[in-house]
C-alpha cells in the first residue's frame, strides 16, 4: 500500500480535505466519526510496520493529522477557529481583540453566579447550565451567519465569545459533578 | 506546576477584593479577559482630586496567577498617581510573583486591566 497522499509532510493540513467533507461550519458529527474511524484504520501505523522508512513515517504523520483533525472538527468552537484560520486569520491576534464591556460584564456575572451556588443546589446548576448553553448556541448562530455572509470580523468576535462560553460551560459541568 | 509562595499568599489572602461605585466620577473601571483560559478580570481605581489613587478593588475569575497578579497590582497602585499606575509593566508583576513563562500572560492581563481602568477614569474626566 502506498501512502503518497500523505507526502506533504508537516505542512498544516486542511482537515476538511483530509476527511473529504465540504469546508463549512455545519457538518454531520456522526458522519465525521465514521470517516475518522475509516481513515484511522487505513493509516494505522501497525499496517506499515513492514513498509519502508518513508511509508512508516508518512503513516505516523497521517495518523497524527487524522487525530488532530478529528479533535478540531468535532468541536464547534475549534471548528469555527479553524475556518477563520483557513480564511487567513491569525487566531492569537483575534483573541487579543477588545471585547465589549457588556460581554465581559456578563461573563463576570455568570462566573459570580456559578461561584455562589450553595452546595447541594443541583437545580441552580441545571439552570446555569441551560443558560450558558443558550448563550453558546446563540453565538454559534451568529458565527454561522457571519461566516456564511463573509463577515469575518463579526465571525471572529463570535468565535472569541465562544471561547469564553465554552470555558464557562466546562466550569459549570465540572462544579456540578464535583459537588 | 508549582506556584511561588507569593502567588499562594495572594491567592489564599487576596487583597482588595470587591467593587467600587462605578457611577462615581472619580472611579475608573477596567474589564479585561483572556479568552484562551476564560479568565475575566475587573480592576477599579478611585482617584482623589489630587490625581492620586486612594483606593483600588478587583475581582478576578481565573487561575491563581491571575488572581495574584491583580491582587498585587491593587496593592501597588494605591498612593500612586494615575500616570504612575498606568506605567506599571507586566514584567514587574511577573518578577515580583516569580511567575513561570506559561503564566506570564496572567500578568499581561493585570497590566491591561490597570490601563483600561485609567483610560476609563480619564474618559470620565473628559481628559
Amino acid at each position: 500500500m502506498t501512502v503518497s497522499e500523505g507526502m506533504e509532510g508537516r505542512r498544516a493540513r486542511n482537515y476538511f480535505d483530509l476527511f473529504r467533507i465540504p469546508t463549512g461550519f455545519d457538518l454531520d458529527v456522526k458522519d465525521l466519526g465514521t470517516r475518522y474511524r475509516t481513515l484511522q484504520q487505513q493509516f494505522h501505523p501497525d499496517r506499515f510496520s513492514d513498509g519502508s522508512d518513508t511509508d512508516r513515517r508518512v503513516a505516523a504523520q497521517m495518523s497524527a493529522d487524522i487525530n488532530a483533525g478529528f479533535q478540531v472538527l468535532s468541536d464547534p468552537t475549534s471548528r469555527a477557529g479553524f475556518l477563520l484560520q483557513c480564511e487567513g486569520f491569525d487566531l492569537q491576534a483575534l483573541e487579543k481583540q477588545a471585547l465589549s464591556g457588556e460581554f465581559l460584564m456578563q461573563q463576570m456575572e455568570l462566573r459570580e453566579q456559578l461561584q455562589s451556588i450553595p452546595p447541594g443546589q443541583s437545580d441552580a446548576y441545571t439552570q446555569l447550565s441551560a443558560e450558558s448553553r443558550q448563550l453558546f448556541d446563540s453565538q454559534v448562530g451568529i458565527f454561522r451567519d457571519a461566516y456564511a455572509q463573509g463577515e469575518f470580523d463579526r465571525a471572529g468576535t463570535a468565535w472569541v465569545h465562544l471561547l469564553y462560553l465554552k470555558k464557562l460551560r466546562e466550569e459549570v459541568e465540572r462544579r456540578k459533578n464535583s459537588q | 506546576m508549582a506556584y511561588s509562595d507569593k502567588v499562594i499568599d495572594h491567592y489564599e489572602n487576596p487583597r482588595n477584593v470587591g467593587k467600587l461605585d462605578d457611577s462615581d466620577a472619580g472611579v475608573g473601571t477596567g474589564m479585561v479577559g483572556a479568552p484562551a483560559c476564560g479568565d475575566v478580570m475587573r480592576l477599579q481605581i478611585k482617584v482623589n482630586d489630587q490625581g492620586v489613587i486612594e483606593d483600588a478593588k478587583f475581582k478576578t475569575y481565573g487561575c491563581g496567577s491571575a488572581i495574584a497578579s491583580s491582587s498585587l497590582l491593587t496593592e501597588w497602585v494605591k498612593g500612586k498617581s494615575v500616570d504612575e499606575a498606568a506605567s506599571i509593566k507586566n514584567t514587574e508583576i511577573a518578577q515580583e510573583l516569580s511567575l513561570p513563562p506559561v503564566k506570564i500572560h496572567c500578568s499581561v492581563l493585570a497590566e491591561d486591566a490597570i490601563k483600561a481602568a485609567v483610560k476609563n477614569y480619564r474618559d470620565k474626566q473628559g481628559q
